[in-house]
């Protein structure tokens, strides 16, 4: 909880405060107001998509350890333990997520856009982490494993959404998945486009929850098999 | 009356013959001693008795309800105290209660009641606000058994339940067993320590392999090995011939000599031991004698040939 949320808020001022030569209009910055903006925004959600440890964490103390028979032998299925592990990974990653958002408005005058769109977007980016981690446990079944590639998620799709180093704009696949290409991707146009185009926002959004969904269907497979 | 029944029960992992063709039955009230090394396959018994595991073919019979995984009634009528720690070590010994009390439907201020009374009763209510990080391994394992207590099952089911533990703690553990079957709890007690299971089950059951190779009183385990009893003597000057006059005399079985003491096995029903020191007192006199009768280790090693306590290895 505290590196999830204190490291952002060392990170964004730092950052921020050091790449300030880079002009508004740059390319690199794909619109945003600033470069704090740019960074405070891909911070925030390079973090909740980093934030799906949460429920990997638990599902793995739970149910990749002698834990599982004292769950397994309580009055309740394992599907229930699951849910309630993801609900209290997305609010805990809400919360955070949310105290980013107000810190770095309030505080750096980073610009959000519309906030409604905002939150949720990050309602959408954080349910897919937490999803993601947990299907990548269960799809590789060692934990150690899993934690790995786990990790690829957010910094892979950070760096392919083009948050790490400018991506080449002239080439369509770039523009692609700097657009649409990857959850971080989704969540930085959403935002960037909260307000002004509606239809964009809402495709953004609206894959970030269909991928959600696919997900949680696949996890409902995949634990009856492997959690029971 | 019957609160559980293993019948011909199969189960495999692959090509390893995890149960095979079990059965018993625990009576109602009171503590069924399982015992058996490791690997035995006790762990995996009390793993189909509570539903946590499918077995491959015959049947489980739990208060009357034939057991399958998933059945959640027969869930909260049970508690299971598993073998390795199983706390949540960044909560209270209290929230740990808490928490598993809650999962089993108990709300508010009886839910609060029972975790006092279940801290009380295994001896934590001073380190009821503690977290179990700081806690000693006998702490921490009287956690893991309250835990399995706010609930008050009907049936508990131990495995293994004093591993690791210091003695003072094996001992509070054993105390409280005997009390919870005082206050009508049926216990399934797993062990590979004999004397505990000796020292507080009405019925044993030995497991070795996959298979029950005996079960019944202690009594009745030990009327099925061939000696009465073991006779140590201590012999003031022994001769040769000792070991052979001893040996000679009807129902003996087995004697052996290491310096001056003789070992001594005697068949039931001989009822050797006077002629025994009349045989020793002839060759020189008595200067200490021990009888024993066979405790469950001898009817162990009788019936697989092996020692419980190395976990079942020669």
């Amino acid at each position: 909880m505290i590196s999830l949320l204190g490291v952002p808020l060392l990170i964004i001022p730092i950052i921020g405060s050091v790449f300030t030569w880079i002009p508004a209009g740059n390319p690199y910055l794909r619109g945003a107001a600033s470069i704090m903006s740019f960074f405070a925004v891909g911070m925030v959600i390079l973090f909740q998509l980093y934030g799906g440890t949460y429920s990997m964490e638990y599902v793995k103390d739970i149910f990749f350890s002698p834990m599982k028979w004292r769950i397994g032998a309580l009055p309740c299925t394992p599907a229930t333990v699951v849910l309630a592990i993801l609900i209290a990974g997305t609010l805990v990653s809400m919360v955070q997520g949310t105290l980013l958002i107000l810190f770095t408005r309030v505080i750096l005058g980073v610009r959000w856009g519309n906030l409604g769109v905002a939150f949720l977007t990050l309602l959408g980016t954080t349910l897919l982490a937490q999803l993601v981690y947990v299907v990548i446990l269960l799809l590789v079944r060692i934990p150690g494993l899993a934690a790995g590639l786990a990790w690829m998620f957010p910094w892979g799709s950070a760096a392919l959404g083009g948050l790490m180093f400018p991506l080449p704009s002239d080439s369509p696949f770039f523009r692609f998945m700097t657009t649409y290409g990857t959850p971080y991707s989704l969540a930085r146009t959403a935002i960037s486009s909260g307000g002004a185009s509606s239809h964009q926002t809402v495709l953004c959004i609206g894959c970030l929850f269909l991928a959600s969904a696919l997900i949680a269907g696949i996890i409902a497979l995949l634990g009856r098999k492997r959690l029971a | 009356m019957s609160i559980a029944r293993l019948n011909d029960v199969v189960k495999r992992y692959g090509a390893t013959l995890a149960l095979d063709h079990v059965d018993f039955e625990i009576a109602e009230g009171e503590i069924l001693g399982l015992l058996g090394p490791n690997g035995a396959g006790k762990t995996t018994a009390i793993q189909a008795l509570t539903g946590l595991l499918g077995i491959d073919s015959g049947a489980i019979e739990l208060f009357g309800r034939r057991q399958v995984p998933g059945v959640m009634e027969l869930r909260r009528r049970v508690g299971l105290v598993t073998q390795e720690i199983t706390i949540f070590e960044d909560l209270t010994a209290r929230e740990n209660l808490q928490f598993f009390g809650g999962l089993y439907g108990i709300r508010g201020t009886e839910l609060a009641e029972r975790i006092e009374q279940t801290l009380e009763f295994v001896g934590l209510s001073e380190y009821a606000g503690k977290r179990p990080k700081k806690f000693s391994g006998g702490m921490k394992r009287r956690l893991n058994i309250a835990c399995a207590l706010t609930h008050r099952p009907a049936l508990l089911v131990m495995d293994e339940p004093t591993v690791g533990i210091d003695p003072q703690s094996r001992h509070h553990i054993l105390e409280s067993v005997r009390m919870l079957q005082s206050r009508g709890t049926t216990i399934l007690y797993t062990s590979h320590y004999m004397e505990e299971v000796q020292e507080i089950a009405s019925r044993v059951v030995i497991m070795d392999q996959g298979h029950v190779i005996a079960q019944g009183t202690v009594d009745e385990l030990v009327q099925r090995i061939q000696y009465e009893e073991r006779i140590t003597v201590e012999a003031g000057s022994p001769t040769p011939d000792l070991p052979d006059r001893i040996r000679a005399l009807p129902g003996i079985t087995r004697v052996t000599m290491e310096g001056a003491v003789l070992h001594i096995e005697s068949q039931v029903g001989a009822g050797n031991l006077d002629k025994v020191i009349t045989c020793v007192q002839e060759a020189g006199g008595v200067r200490a004698i021990h009888a024993d009768k066979p405790s469950l280790e001898d009817v162990f090693l009788t019936l697989t040939g092996k020692s419980l306590r190395d976990g079942g290895k020669l």
